[in-house]
């Protein structure tokens, strides 16, 4: 092996191993990361531009604006209060709402975004009823990732694969996706209800305090509100057409972005670029350089290759490899730079004759999103709620989450395995 | 504890401490003061903090905020900054 490929190994290895250490911002590493890889001449400075995937970064962007102006019109909280009181103020049935509502809008914006909208309002309903609420986080946090998983826009691996394989459209996804998440999603929260039910129990004087909850209140500024529904209608229309229409589905995101901010006037403008996860931008923009160095220096075909050796060239030995590895992978280390490692990776076995990739799509996707599950630092969705549930003193322990997250992200994995085994292999 | 001093003709406030947090009940009969306590809670829910205060809302139009142990200084800073109530004072009970 050449120089510059130890080089890149080298530069790989300890980025990778500092991101998973968690001893320095992972953003900072994996920029750190990425220029080592340039000033190393692995790459020139023109090659690693060529290598950021700006379809990837400007669909994150246009959603987190969307996202951020819509989450100010309390329509989030308007569903979570309207939800807690169609379940009558049970508590059980609460769950099953709340986890529902969490997986179908992580399905269409971002998981992060979701738990966030959601959780505060948790919080409240939790209270008003006096039981704890971390049945609910933890049933959130996991029907945030499953619900995730469904389309192309709703976890940054989906992102990042339907960026890289531009066949793999936006209703692809929903297609090959959407029917194992809803057979996922079903078991899980029938699971979860097993698990929790003892413990969400409230008097009837309880429940009626949810019932006289006045959820219209939560609505804060109905213009802005239709305004932003029409265009995250508008833009969800568009990823479904994005191919018809023969726009990127950065376009589709950036467009409906900047539409609303046309529409909602300047003053929102400075407040929607401040609430773009910048430090995730960054992240995703290192990791393409960093990935970008192992790809120009030929360690990808090689480790393709060793793959292909390893399962016999067996287009369902490989979906299977994909699928676990990727899950166990997720469920402790960032599936981000995982997936950013693995799609140069498919695309190389695509190369080197194997003809049919798309079970091998579809397996990343799902092992890494529902992967996630399996831990506390799974996925960034688990992070942002652990932390919140610990400021209002509910401490989750990495073995409390891991005894409930991993047994279900195994079953979900299993669900999956039957799932590509017997409609692509 | 705290008695709070505002116009008794325009709102009521009743304050209770819990285990986990201090939990104000507002009734509010005066429009200006509604407006002024929507827009407290505009600044603590798009503060970086999102569990401070939970706000929620009764059909009976009482206005529940469950204010965190460690933000309720900062709450009763912002019940003035807003023009809610106009003086505290310690009741010796």
């Amino acid at each position: 092996m050449e120089n510059q490929a130890l080089f890149a190994i080298g530069i790989f290895l300890v980025t990778y191993a500092l991101i998973v250490s968690e001893k320095i911002h992972r953003t900072i590493v994996a920029m750190a990361g990425g220029i080592l890889m340039v000033a190393f001449g692995i790459l020139d400075q023109e090659t690693a531009i060529h290598h950021i995937d700006l379809n990837t970064i400007g669909l994150l962007v246009g959603m987190m604006i969307l996202v951020s102006i819509t989450g100010q019109t309390g329509v989030f909280k308007y569903l979570a209060i309207k939800a807690a009181k169609q379940a009558g103020g049970h508590p059980v049935k609460i769950l099953v709402y709340l986890s529902v509502i969490t997986a179908l809008l992580s399905a269409l914006l971002d998981n992060v975004t979701t738990v966030m909208l959601i959780v505060p309002v948790t919080f409240s309903i939790a209270r008003q009823l006096k039981v704890s609420p971390i049945p609910y986080l933890i049933s959130e946090i996991i029907a945030s990732n499953v619900g995730g998983t469904a389309t192309l826009i709703g976890d940054p691996p989906n992102i990042m694969i339907g960026s890289a394989v531009p066949e793999l459209t936006f209703m692809e996804f929903i297609y090959n996706l959407a029917p194992v998440v809803g057979v996922i999603i079903v078991v899980t929260v029938a699971l979860l209800v097993l698990i929790y039910r003892k413990q969400l129990v409230a008097d009837q004087e309880r429940q009626q305090l949810i019932i006289s909850l006045n959820e219209n209140d939560e609505l804060q500024d109905m213009r802005l509100l239709k305004k932003s529904l029409a265009v995250l209608a508008l833009t969800i229309i568009g990823f479904g057409l994005h191919q018809v229409l023969h726009l990127e589905s950065a376009t589709v995101a950036l467009s409906g972005a900047f539409l609303l901010l046309l529409l909602t006037g300047e003053r929102y403008l400075e407040q929607a670029l401040e609430r773009v996860e910048w430090t995730t931008i960054f992240f995703f923009i290192g990791l393409f350089v960093l990935v970008a160095g192992l790809m120009e220096t030929g360690v990808i075909s090689k480790l393709a290759a060793e793959a292909i050796d390893l399962t016999g060239g067996d287009l369902s030995a490989m979906a299977m490899l994909i699928l676990w590895m990727s899950s166990i992978a997720s469920a402790f280390v960032d599936n981000i730079p995982f997936v950013a490692t693995m799609i140069p990776m498919i695309k190389e076995m695509g190369a080197l004759g194997i003809t049919n990739l798309e079970p091998l799509w579809w397996s990343l996707a799902l092992g890494a999103c529902l992967g996630g599950n399996g831990t506390v630092i799974g996925a960034s969705a688990n992070v942002i709620v652990i932390g919140l549930a610990a400021k209002e003193g509910y401490k989750i322990s990495f073995v409390k989450y891991l005894l409930i997250g991993f047994p279900l992200m195994i079953l979900s994995i299993l669900i999956s395995t039957a799932y590509v085994y017997l409609r692509y292999l | 504890m705290v008695c709070y001093e505002y116009d008794k003709s325009e709102l009521t406030i009743l304050e209770t401490k819990t285990e986990s947090d201090y939990e104000f009940c507002f009734q509010i009969f005066d429009e200006q003061v509604l407006r002024r306590l929507k827009q407290l809670r505009a600044e603590v829910e798009n503060n970086d903090d999102l569990t401070d205060v939970h706000f929620v809302t009764k059909l009976d139009h009482q206005y529940l905020a469950g204010v965190r142990h460690n933000f309720r200084l900062e709450f009763i800073l912002l019940l003035f900054k807003y023009g809610i109530i106009n003086a505290i004072s310690r009741n010796q009970e």
